[in-house]
């Protein structure tokens, strides 16, 4: 009974302790989302697009989203959009997961992950490998598509680079009758330090 | 014994103020307000028949200027240096070459040192940047940098933030968190800044953008210029 009193306050102390600096405190570079530990997201707007060309119309005020809207509306003009990105060397790319909106009578949708890689002292052209896809067809409305990462890849800054590509459609026909039918939203990126406590930060000796 | 019977109740209303002082600050509750006037919402670039915008209540501070840039003045002495890239990094910044108009008519410069301007007559004078956050952490300024020459015009910025559920489609659920207004500079350089009620990043749910608002009419060239976006966060 003697001891139970200080006790119970030492705990209670300490689960104060706890709340106060919890959830919010942890100081590491990239964080877990809370009830997601050792996940990390990464993530644009559809206008961070870079159109691969001059003549791929867009719009974006169809809400207040910052969406992509494609806004080709007849044949002709590019439909090639990439959203180019980086990770930190070690880092395992899980999923890329692409959400928009997509009505009746507008252009499939072709996503791919890609990334581009050279060597490093040698002056070769790069090598695109196309890493994973996924295609957004017919009439959804809003849409959240998956391109699922195989677990051997971790980003090597060193020698490759990383884009989202989205294809919409062909030049031959229309993407879209009106603006807002045919839209990129967000773009997200997760994925997991697997070392996380030393991140691989033991160097050899040179 | 009679320590005893009082440092037990002294102890527990410690722990329930330690306790309701960390919940208050976890918490931190947002108060909301909804922009449905069409001329309020076209005057920021968004379709005035669409949506309504819900907007964080702006905070109120009272202070001076100087005051204020004193507080962040010291702030940052204390923060101290800060690995590139690293965790005492607690900002992020945009600038003129990350923006995009919202369409592919508009008419722009990013200048020789990437500045951000509009060309007279251009059919579009709004652009919006994509900025990454660190999760979890608490959104404090929004901080923007300008060259403004004109006392009739100017540029003003926003953040946004751009949540959908985590797994599936649906419409966006869009929140103005803060605006810094620059319509009245016109002395050149020029630094302002707004704080941001209480945000934490949430990359799961969540992207984040700041919106360039060039003023109307479009007479004006290189007279107004954004030069540089950054939001601060606290460690």
């Amino acid at each position: 009974m003697t001891l139970a009193k200080p006790l119970m306050a030492t705990v209670a102390l300490a689960l104060a302790a706890f709340t106060g600096t919890g959830l919010r405190a942890d100081d590491i570079e990239l964080r877990g989302t809370p009830a997601y530990n050792n996940m990390d997201y990464v993530g644009w707007v559809g206008t961070a697009a870079d159109p691969s060309a001059h003549t791929a119309a867009y719009i974006s005020n169809f809400d207040n989203s910052s969406s992509y809207d494609c806004a080709n509306g007849g044949p002709g003009g590019s439909r090639l959009i990439r959203y180019p990105f980086m990770l930190p060397d070690l880092r395992q790319i899980h999923f890329v997961r692409i959400w928009g909106q997509k009505a009746d009578l507008t252009a499939d949708l072709d996503i791919r992950l890609r990334r581009s890689c050279t060597n490093f002292l040698h002056p070769v052209p790069p090598v695109m490998t196309t890493i994973g896809t996924t295609s957004v067809a017919e009439a959804p409305g809003y849409f959240s598509a998956l391109i699922g990462v195989d677990s051997t890849e971790m980003p090597d800054n060193a020698l490759c680079r990383y884009v989202v590509e989205v294809e919409m459609g062909s030049a031959a026909s229309a993407c879209a009758a009106y603006p807002g039918a045919l839209r990129i939203m967000k773009i997200r990126v997760q994925s997991s330090l697997t070392d996380r406590i030393f991140r691989s930060a033991f160097r050899e000796a040179f | 014994m009679c320590n005893q019977r009082i440092s037990t109740p002294i102890a527990g209303a410690i722990v329930l103020a330690a306790l309701s002082a960390s919940g208050t600050t976890l918490a931190g509750e947002r108060e909301y307000e909804w922009i449905t006037d069409p001329v309020q919402l076209e005057a920021r670039g968004f379709n005035p028949d669409g949506p309504p915008l819900r907007r964080l209540v702006p905070a109120s501070d009272t202070r001076s200027k100087e005051e204020r840039l004193a507080e962040r003045r010291a702030r940052e002495q204390r923060a101290g240096s800060a690995e590139v890239g690293g965790p005492g990094v607690n900002w992020a910044t945009v600038q003129a070459s990350d923006f995009r108009f919202l369409s592919e008519s508009a008419l722009y410069n990013t200048g020789g040192n990437y500045y951000l301007s509009i060309e007279p007559g251009t059919p579009n004078r709004f652009a919006d940047a994509p900025i990454l956050l660190k999760d979890d952490r608490r959104l404090m300024y929004l901080d923007v940098w300008t060259h403004d020459t004109n006392p009739a015009r100017g540029v003003d910025v926003a953040l946004y933030e751009v949540c959908q559920p985590p797994f599936t489609g649906a419409a966006a659920e869009v929140t103005e968190l803060a605006m810094v207004e620059g319509g009245s500079e016109s002395g050149g350089n020029a630094f302002n800044w707004a704080t941001i009620p209480v945000t934490y990043v949430d990359n799961r749910v969540c992207v984040y953008y700041v919106r360039a608002m060039f003023s109307i009419p479009v007479d004006y060239g290189d007279d107004v210029r954004l030069q540089k976006v950054r939001v601060y966060w606290n460690g």
